[in-house]
């Protein structure tokens, strides 16, 4: 008879020892992990926190100013500075995280090409870029350059927003087009299947007939995705300025939302050509 | 003669648990080596290929519908991402700033 206890005992510790000896062989398993990992939600989140601690740490210094004593007035002063400053810092690199939230999601987006996808990222980096460049001007700057470093981060946040739709757009539409192109893929190889079924001798004409109308119809939904996800597209690459971008985008989106619903009916009509195809070959099986 | 069998069928078990163990790691690693290749690799080759994981003609439409299913989820995270306002009271708020 087996003792329950030492034996869930020596099962946890093997388990263990097994997985950390896996892991040790195949370093790639711990990096992988990592890219996983390195979705900064969490990052982008606490320093959301950060910036809305230094807000509130602002406004509470910008009360005891207005009910200072004459005394101690150039103090608060003082303080009431140093915290917009903070506030400043802080609302910079929670810009700065939330960027590279945005990146990460970029870099790590499913099944979209290389060239698309460096084009997105690039447009992010700059972004970030940007922003480190007027971070490191923080430190040492006199009031004046303070109030112009703020002023200009304000105006680069439309700019910013304006980046974060423009990616957005672009990686859905870079997803769409995988898609479609891993549909034409799958009918060039469903018609190789169909032109193999047909050469056999006893092949069901009327079936294959049947097989190939699925087909055609597959292929026309994926044409038709094809032309919305390449307008969906140009909305998207259209985007300038705060100007334009909420309307392309919303007119990208709606074009982009479109070409998934003509995917999905491929994708039934997919399922009727495979049916078809499978019938035949148990058929000829036989 | 009795306790050494029980040993052995002890061993046996740990020993199962621990190629149980590592199975299953090389497959969800190895799944997720394939799904990380197709990011990482950047030559012209690569972006022409368009990979098809199923083997066989007849698993198309399975693996379709879960590429479809898999855009779904991941686009409303991208979509929620880029509409987040959370940054926009605190850039705004800094106009009230005084150095």
């Amino acid at each position: 008879m087996i003792n329950f206890k030492r034996f869930c005992k020596r099962a946890i510790t093997i388990l263990t020892a097994g997985v950390i000896s896996f892991l040790a062989l195949f370093p790639q398993a711990m990096s992988l992990a990592e890219v996983r990992v390195a979705y900064v939600g969490d990052v982008y989140i606490n320093a959301l926190k950060n910036s809305k601690e230094a807000k509130k740490n602002l406004e509470d210094a910008q009360l005891r100013l207005k009910n200072a004593a004459e005394d101690d007035q150039e103090d608060v002063r003082q303080e009431v500075r140093q915290k917009g400053k903070e506030y400043l810092a802080k609302t910079i690199a929670a810009l700065i995280k939330y960027l590279g939230a945005m990146k990460n999601k970029a870099e790590n987006f499913k099944q979209v090409g290389e060239a698309d996808r460096t084009a997105i990222v690039s447009q992010i980096d700059r972004e970030i870029s940007w922003l480190r460049a007027r971070e490191a001007e923080l430190d040492g700057a006199s009031a004046d350059k303070l109030k112009e470093i703020s002023q200009n981060v304000r105006e680069r946040w439309l700019n910013i927003r304006v980046t974060a739709k423009k990616v957005t757009g672009q990686l859905l539409a870079a997803r769409i087009k995988y898609l479609i192109e891993k549909s034409q893929a799958m009918a060039v190889r469903l018609q190789t299947k169909i032109s193999e079924l047909e050469m056999r001798a006893g092949a069901d004409k009327a079936a294959i007939e049947s097989a190939k109308k699925a087909l055609a119809n597959f292929n026309n939904k994926i044409s038709a995705a094809r032309e919305k996800q390449l307008a969906g597209r140009l909305k998207f690459e259209a985007i300038s300025g705060k100007d334009n971008a909420s309307k392309l985008f919303s007119e990208g989106q709606l074009l982009i939302k479109e070409a998934n619903q003509l995917l999905k009916q491929a994708q039934k009509e997919l399922v009727q050509a495979v049916k078809k195809l499978k019938s035949l070959e148990e058929k000829s099986a036989q | 003669m009795a306790r050494k069998k029980q040993i052995n069928t002890k061993s046996f078990v740990f020993i199962i648990l621990v190629v149980a163990t590592a199975a299953v790691a090389v497959f969800l690693i190895r799944a997720e080596m394939k799904e990380f290749e197709a990011i990482g690799n950047a030559g012209a080759s690569q972006q022409k290929t368009v990979l098809i994981e199923s083997a066989d003609v007849f698993s198309f439409d399975a693996e379709l519908e879960r590429d479809l299913k898999s855009l779904d989820q991941d686009s409303s995270g991208l979509l929620l991402m880029q509409d987040d306002a959370s940054l926009q009271g605190l850039v705004n708020d800094l106009k009230n700033l005084n150095f």
